[in-house]
């Protein structure tokens, strides 16, 4: 099997706390998550991605997902944090900042 | 699935609870109960729960799953589960998966049915979970009627076939090889039977209902393809018909990917009706 290309292997590891972290900000139902999503390139996250990972993630009990009326169709099934999801959040969000400070370091020492 | 053994009925939760009061290691207690939710509906009879604690108190070689250890020692999951999960997996945006039996592919067509637009990724907590018992039972007499007719048109037609019967046909439609009555219509009432047998013993077994509604999935597409294969057995003519084939393949998945929709939206409506209070 052919490796996969580097970039790849980089977006797999932050597209849970780019999902959490849209959540945070409100509940949005799967497709807007979907478009939300795609207005940042750089991440390349497609549906086929997010509702699985919306999927684990309930079953994680990380989101909560239930269906509300919408004003312009047919109900819409929307995803909230829950608190354990905050806290995951959370977390995640502190270790990508360590992460990025250390990463940061690295490269501007290291040679180009 | 279930967020919490509260959402069982009193009978049910008690099967649960009593199962989970034997396991004495906590994180086993915390991973058969993650399995329950995953696998229960909120209208899961106490045999349903009954039949998935049977599945997860099998040797620890087949615990976690339920399902036949194979030779290799690695657990699988009972076949209308591996269905299931192969042939009505809306999440997954891939139309060909891995096939369940044998080798090849098999068709995603929860998938399919996302493609066109007929239902959400997500239109379901767990896909084919919370089908109303009469949608179920409604369309598991389906395939059972079909088979019946192809048995019962045999009994009616059988004085007038000839004593040799097609049971091939070229690319062009036309009859290639003939043989006697018993493989000529034994082969398409097997499928058709085996099809609906499968689907009636996962009901009478008490599996849940999105194991139940994957092996009606299932019947409808051997009923389809027996009865279609009949069909063309009995009207033969010896001329070529092109289309039979195409046609008889094309409702073989349509039929089934008709019912497992219907399926998938009555359950679909049932949480709506859950979130919105009855609405």
């Amino acid at each position: 099997m052919a490796a996969e290309p580097p970039l790849s292997q980089l977006r797999k590891g932050v597209v849970e706390l780019a999902v959490l972290g849209l959540l945070a900000d409100e509940p949005r139902y799967g497709s807007r998550l979907v478009d939300d999503l795609a207005a940042h390139p750089v991440l390349a996250i497609s549906a086929g991605t997010v509702y699985p990972l919306l999927a684990r993630l309930r079953r994680a009990g990380l989101v909560d997902s239930t269906w509300r009326e919408s004003p312009v169709g047919p109900p819409r099934k929307y995803y909230t944090l829950t608190a354990a999801g905050r806290a995951g959040l959370d977390g995640q969000t502190a270790t990508w900042r360590r992460l990025v400070d250390t990463l940061d370091d690295i490269l501007q020492k290291g040679p180009r | 699935m279930i967020a919490s053994l509260d959402q069982l009925s009193p009978a049910a939760r008690s099967v649960a609870d009593e199962f989970l009061a034997t396991i004495p290691d906590a994180d086993q207690r915390a991973e058969r109960h993650t399995h329950l939710l995953d696998h229960l509906g909120a209208g899961a009879g106490a045999g349903e729960v009954a039949a998935l604690v049977a599945d997860l108190t099998a040797p620890d070689a087949l615990a976690a799953t339920g399902g036949r250890a194979r030779a290799d020692g690695a657990r699988r999951p009972p076949l209308p589960r591996r269905l299931r999960e192969a042939w009505w997996d809306p999440e997954n945006p891939k139309v060909l998966v891995p096939r369940v039996l044998g080798w090849g592919v098999d068709v995603n067509l929860g998938a399919v049915a996302v493609r066109l637009g007929l239902l959400e990724p997500d239109g379901q907590d767990q896909p084919l979970d919370g089908v109303p018992e009469p949608a179920l039972l409604a369309a598991l007499a389906g395939p059972v009627l079909l088979t019946a007719g192809i048995a019962g048109s045999y009994a009616r037609e059988r004085t007038r076939l000839p004593r040799e019967l097609p049971v091939h046909w070229d690319a062009r439609g036309r009859a290639d090889r003939r043989a006697g009555h018993g493989p000529a219509v034994g082969v398409p009432f097997g499928a058709a039977l085996a099809g609906s047998a499968l689907a009636a013993a996962t009901t009478l077994a008490g599996r849940p209902v999105p194991e139940r509604a994957a092996a009606t999935g299932a019947a409808w597409m051997f009923a389809i393809a027996g009865a279609g294969v009949w069909a063309c057995t009995v009207t033969d003519t010896g001329e070529a018909r092109p289309l039979a084939g195409p046609a008889l393949a094309l409702a073989t998945l349509g039929v089934p990917l008709g019912v497992l929709t219907a399926l998938a939206r009555a359950g679909r409506r049932a949480e709506i009706r859950r979130d919105l209070g009855g609405r």
